[in-house]
């Protein structure tokens, strides 16, 4: 998960883990990290530029448990989700 | 004691195929040193799908710790068998061919695959790779197929119960068409369900692509949306499991009752010319959510 992780700016890139993110045990792994920089940042953007496709389970393991990990307030003002397409938009906010 | 496969007969339908799998399975039970002799003769054509589901049968075999051996017969000009050799369907048994062979499938076929949770992504990329690449797909007809192809194959590694799940794919450019199949020999979606509910075999396969109906480990959604994509593209779903398999186009959803297969064979046939509004199927309370979560996102 290193690679992906900009520390400088609080950045997760989600396009190099690849255009399409599916899996629970990938979406478990994310949530492990954006926790980690919960901790450490002010906010957390979550960059889904490069991102064609996230699926319900990937969406519900990593930003709905998320979201219930560290309770809604402080999801809502430290986490934010930029450069996603309408379709990813919407499983992410379905999700949640 | 030789058991004889007739891929000719093996490539007449799923139903041919399951029956003859399963017999393979139970001679095995009865006879463990029994030879497996695999004949290509008088066969023109086979879908891969229909190869697969032998494949995973003989390694389910294996699986339960019993020694498959014995003879392909095979002839160099035979199509079917050049196209499975390029599908790697020789290699994944093991076995070399006595002949080189012309394995170029026009590009346009998913070499059959064996995925685990460690190789999960990136088989699935390489596969939309090529159907993307091969194939003159609507953008939202991918998206959907991308999707649903997520899941199923996720579906495969949390609720089976094995550690490994199979696929392969082809592209069939004259009539616009996709046929994919993920097939495992895990404990099948009956057992998968009933770890929570109290279904017969019958409900739990149609139960399954039900909103919501989970056996606590997913949320319910994927085989859910699954089976709405493949509606409103107009294709075809089958879930194979146990004794039954459902079938679902836009026109009517059926079980049927099949001889037994292991675990559970997700089929698909998408038609890649067919517009698919995905709001349809991924959007549960989504208007609502918007007003709550829609300003995080910039």
């Amino acid at each position: 998960m290193e690679q992906i992780i900009n520390t400088m700016n609080a950045t997760i890139l989600f396009k190099d883990i690849g255009p399409s993110l599916g899996t629970r045990v990938l979406g478990a792994e994310i949530r492990t990290s954006i926790i980690d920089k919960i901790n450490t940042n002010e906010k957390v953007y979550l960059d889904f530029d490069g991102v064609d496709v996230v699926t319900n389970s990937f969406a519900d393991e990593c930003f709905r448990k998320l979201r219930e990990t560290i309770n809604n307030d402080v999801f809502r003002s430290k986490v934010a989700f930029i450069n996603t397409n309408d379709f990813v938009q919407r499983v992410i906010i379905s999700a949640l | 004691m030789e058991f004889q496969i007739s891929m000719k007969d093996l490539a007449k339908s799923h139903s041919q195929t399951l029956k003859i799998c399963n017999e393979l399975v139970q001679q095995f039970r009865i006879e463990p040193t029994t030879e497996v002799r695999i004949d290509f003769a008088e066969c023109t054509f086979i879908y891969p799908d229909y190869a697969l589901l032998l494949l995973c049968t003989i390694k389910y075999i294996e699986s339960l710790g019993y020694n498959v051996k014995g003879k392909i017969y095979v002839s160099q000009s035979s199509v079917p068998v050049n196209y499975l050799a390029g599908m790697n369907f020789f290699e994944n048994l093991q076995v070399k061919l006595p002949f080189q062979v012309d394995s170029a499938n026009g590009d346009s076929s998913v070499t059959i695959q064996r995925y685990t949770k460690e190789n999960q992504l990136e088989v699935l990329n390489s596969i939309l790779k090529i159907l993307r690449d091969k194939s003159s797909m609507n953008d939202n007809v991918y998206t959907g197929l991308d999707y649903c192809f997520n899941e199923i194959l996720d579906n495969v590694l949390n609720h089976s119960e094995e550690k490994e799940g199979w696929v392969a794919a082809q592209y069939f450019e004259k009539i616009n068409s996709i046929r994919l199949i993920v097939c495992d020999y895990g404990i099948g979606i009956h057992k998968s369900l009933n770890i929570k509910h109290n279904f017969d075999e019958e409900e739990a396969i149609f139960k399954c692509i039900e909103e919501g109906v989970t056996n606590g480990k997913g949320q319910g959604h994927g085989l859910y949306a699954t089976s709405e994509f493949i509606k409103l593209n107009k294709g075809w779903l089958s879930v194979i499991s146990g004794n039954k398999i459902l079938n679902v186009s836009d026109k009517e959803t059926v079980i049927k009752d099949i001889d037994n297969w292991q675990g559970t064979s997700i089929y698909i046939r998408i038609n890649t010319n067919v517009e698919v509004d995905y709001t349809a199927f991924t959007s549960k309370n989504y208007d609502y959510k918007e007003k709550v979560f829609g300003d995080m996102f910039g």
